[in-house]
């Protein structure tokens, strides 16, 4: 879920930098400081929205720096656990190919389950989690496909799912999920919807 | 309630800092997220620059998963939707699911129906009406 | 740290400007967007109204926690794990305090089949334990149970099974590229890299310089053809003892389409044994599994899966690593023949493999049936009908049954003898003048250099003999 919250940050600055633009300067620091970044409490900051207010400057001994107490306003990122978000079924081991065109990222759809991604959350959907009559079907496009043929899940299919564990580290946010629960599952998949 | 092995989102435990802040629909994060994007064209020739994977990729997500596109649109939602007495995440993820039935809709927030409040099935289903208006005649 | 304002009165002025300056400075622009600005104000009211409910059924939940006394909490948990035991999502669903116990315990009924990112695959649970086998190539944070392992391995033959579709582990350097880093390209092979243009577009286009991995590649000859015909009858996989991204890089000049491989790309780190490669990290039954590799001593327990390559060696560097005297086939300006090249000739035994196992007219149970049988079947045909006489090969020492030669000989079907009779077709030999040499050559046998076995071993046929001279 998306959220719009306050947040403070003490930032410093260096008296070179004190002039008309210094408010500029902080705001632009901040965004390259916090935008991007994640926490176990916030989840992800996606974006700046504005400047509550700047606190009194603080010098730092010793070093000349001033901190400002920051208050900020910010769209952030926060999966939990019982959500019901809709995502897109993507690639798999991205991280460790990040050198190679993205048209050549092995298919997120797996014998074991398949990966999602809700914006910059990766989810993973194993195939515990996968309604029972739905069997992988392995080949140039891997996917689950029911028997009759009726509902396939594979890349870029859209689907429904329920976050059922999270865990933040310094830089992602990984998910498990299901689809195995009323109305959960795919809500178009590429095939069909072009 | 601070633990994370009590976290629910279906119970809407998400911690009294979540639960008392403003939640916002995909619809509405991409309205921010698209004039934030606009300005920063503006400032910049390469607004890519200046923007984090973060950023694209969470405007990326909610164009895709937005149910409405226009401004007006998305101010009639949060409009509707806060007529009835419900959470702001309870309101968020009805706004960005659009549950077509009642009991799609409990399956999805199962939260309105668990905690007794005046909310009946009637109400439920007048407010997933009212949503589905909106799209028909945007 | 001090602060400006409090502690230094010195300069209090000038902080006192410089708050009025910074004041200013923020008041004068909104950074909000109109946007924004509705949707807060719409906001408002349903705040205010979730404010309230929220807390009233906060404190509703309270109440509920506060006047549960022990005994009727313990009861509350018993029908907790009642109905765990029935439908263990019902409970899991909940999460009162008093019920986060039941709940658990109920968790606890999951066997965590497998953990990813620290989390159960299946309950979703955090999981620190690190038993189990790790699978980095599918994700760097998953491991999975030994009988999940088994679970997916079994449901993975029959939707092979089921498409005619065997598994087939394929090394990288030697057998379908040779790669050699820059700094290592000979003087004479420089050619390569200098003269790009003029090269032979069969060369070109196999021939890659990879410089933010300081490598030069060159594909096998065959290698797209190989792959496309054998994709068709296998599940493919990547296994080498390289690290993972030279895999991956490798993988995307084999497979540029993505289409052959997906996430089944295993580098050195993968593997659980050090200098080891093992079918344990190969999601699939052993019993349908063919590997191509040219060396042996890594595939220690899996040797009955796999099929011996000749060693392509393009560059110099190639041949110096492996001790070999001749000059390269770039020094050579040659490389492999196409058509009749190890890929080809082994492509060719591939598909009689997979014809065998799938055999309409067999009447056992496919489930049932074993690869490493039907390899062992069709290695029996190459000698067949051939029967040897060794003579200055195996040492008086050995027993001869034992000797590296014999057994090749024996794996590829031929029949032996001791002495030259009339059925004897065969003396292998590394001296023409021993006896049983001079023998042979009386008797119109063939008499070839043990290498022809050898030959045959990595051709699936019977080499020309006249390729095989023996000399004194």
């Amino acid at each position: 879920m998306f959220f719009h919250i306050v947040l403070e940050r003490n930032m410093q600055l260096h008296p070179r930098h004190f002039g008309r633009d210094l408010r500029e300067k902080l705001v632009s620091k901040l965004m390259k400081d916090v935008e991007g970044t994640c926490s176990g409490r916030h989840g992800f900051i996606v974006a700046i929205t504005g400047i509550e207010s700047v606190g009194k400057g603080l010098i730092r001994d010793g070093t000349g720096f001033v901190t400002f107490p920051v208050k900020y306003q910010c769209v952030v990122f926060r999966p939990f656990k019982g959500e019901i978000l809709e995502a897109v079924v993507t690639m798999v081991n991205k991280l460790a190919l990040l050198h190679l065109p993205i048209d050549i990222y092995p298919c997120g759809i797996l014998q074991m389950g398949f990966f999602a991604e809700a914006g910059p959350v990766q989810i993973f959907v194993s195939n515990h989690l996968i309604p029972d009559d739905m069997e992988f079907q392995s080949g140039d496009v891997p996917n689950y496909t029911t028997s009759d043929g009726s509902v396939k899940i594979q890349k870029e299919s859209e689907v429904r799912l329920k976050i059922i564990g999270t865990r933040v580290d310094a830089t992602e946010i990984f998910c498990i999920g299901t689809i195995k629960d009323d109305f959960l599952g795919v809500i178009s998949d590429p095939g069909t919807n072009a | 309630m601070s633990g994370e092995e009590e976290e629910n989102a279906a119970e809407l435990k998400i911690g009294d800092e979540f639960l008392k802040a403003k939640c916002l629909m995909n619809c509405e994060v991409a309205l921010i997220l698209e004039h934030k994007y606009e300005q920063l064209q503006q400032m910049s020739d390469d607004p890519t620059n200046q923007i984090s994977q973060v950023f694209e990729k969470s405007l990326q997500y909610v164009k895709r998963f937005s149910r409405y596109k226009n401004p007006d649109a998305v101010r009639q939602a949060r409009e509707i939707l806060s007529r009835y007495p419900l959470a702001e995440f309870e309101l968020c993820v009805l706004g960005n699911l659009c549950p077509e039935t009642v009991e799609e809709g409990i399956a999805m927030v199962p939260s309105i129906k668990n905690r007794g409040r005046a909310l009946d099935e009637e109400a439920i289903e007048k407010m997933l009406t009212d949503l589905s208006l909106i799209k028909k005649f945007e | 740290m001090m602060s400006l304002t409090a502690d230094s009165p010195v300069h209090s002025s000038s902080s006192d400007d410089f708050a009025a300056f910074l004041d200013a400075e923020l008041d004068s622009a909104s950074d909000v967007s109109p946007e924004l600005d509705e949707v807060e104000n719409g906001e408002a009211e349903g705040e205010e109204e979730v404010e309230d409910e929220g807390n009233d059924t906060g404190d509703g939940d309270d109440d509920d926690d506060d006047g549960s006394i022990d005994s009727s909490r313990s009861k509350k948990r018993k029908i907790e794990l009642i109905e765990a035991a029935v439908d263990p999502q019902s409970s899991v669903s909940r999460g009162e305090p008093a019920e986060t116990s039941g709940a658990s315990l109920a968790l606890d009924v999951c066997t965590h089949p497998g953990v990813m990112g620290g989390m159960c695959i299946r309950c979703g649970q955090k999981v620190e334990d690190e038993s189990g086998v790790a699978f980095g190539y599918i994700h760097k944070n998953l491991r999975l149970a030994d009988d999940e392992v088994a679970r997916l391995r079994d449901k993975d033959l029959k939707n092979l099974l089921r498409h005619k579709k065997l598994i087939l582990v394929l090394d990288l350097d030697h057998t379908l590229l040779n790669s050699t880093r820059l700094a290592d390209i000979s003087a004479e092979e420089s050619y390569l890299k200098d003269q790009r243009e003029v090269l032979p577009d069969a060369l070109r286009n196999n021939l890659f310089k990879l410089d933010w991995i300081h490598m030069m590649t060159k594909l096998r000859p065959f290698v797209h053809t190989f792959l496309k015909e054998a994709s068709s009858l296998f599940e493919m996989y990547i296994y080498t003892m390289g690290e993972r991204p030279y895999a991956l890089e490798m993988a995307s000049l084999l497979d540029p389409g993505g289409i052959y491989f997906h996430s089944r790309v295993i580098a050195q780190s993968d593997s659980t044994r050090r200098h080891q490669k093992g079918l344990d990290v190969v999601l699939g039954q052993e019993s349908a599994v063919l590997i191509l590799d040219d060396t042996e001593v890594v595939w220690g327990k899996h040797r009955e899966n796999l099929i011996l390559m000749d060693r392509y060696h393009f560059f110099t560097s190639s041949c110096r690593q492996f001790g070999l005297k001749c000059k390269s086939l770039t020094e050579q300006k040659s490389d492999e023949n196409e058509a009749e090249g190890a890929l080809a000739s082994v492509l060719g035994v591939l598909q009689r493999i997979h014809r065998l196992f799938f055999d309409p007219e067999r009447g056992d149970n496919i489930m049932e049936r074993d690869v490493r049988q039907v390899l062992k079947t069709v290695r029996k045909e190459v000698l067949k009908g051939c029967k040897i006489v060794f003579t200055g090969v195996i040492p008086i020492q050995c027993q001869p049954e034992n000797h590296h030669y014999w057994k090749l000989a024996e794996k590829l079907g031929a029949t032996f003898s001791t002495e030259v009779d009339e059925s004897v077709t065969h003396v292998v030999s590394m001296n023409d003048k021993t006896e049983k040499s001079r023998q042979a050559l009386r008797e119109k046998k063939f008499l070839v250099h043990p290498r022809w076995i050898e030959a045959a071993n990595y051709l699936w046929r019977k080499p020309p003999e006249e390729n095989f001279p023996v000399s004194s």
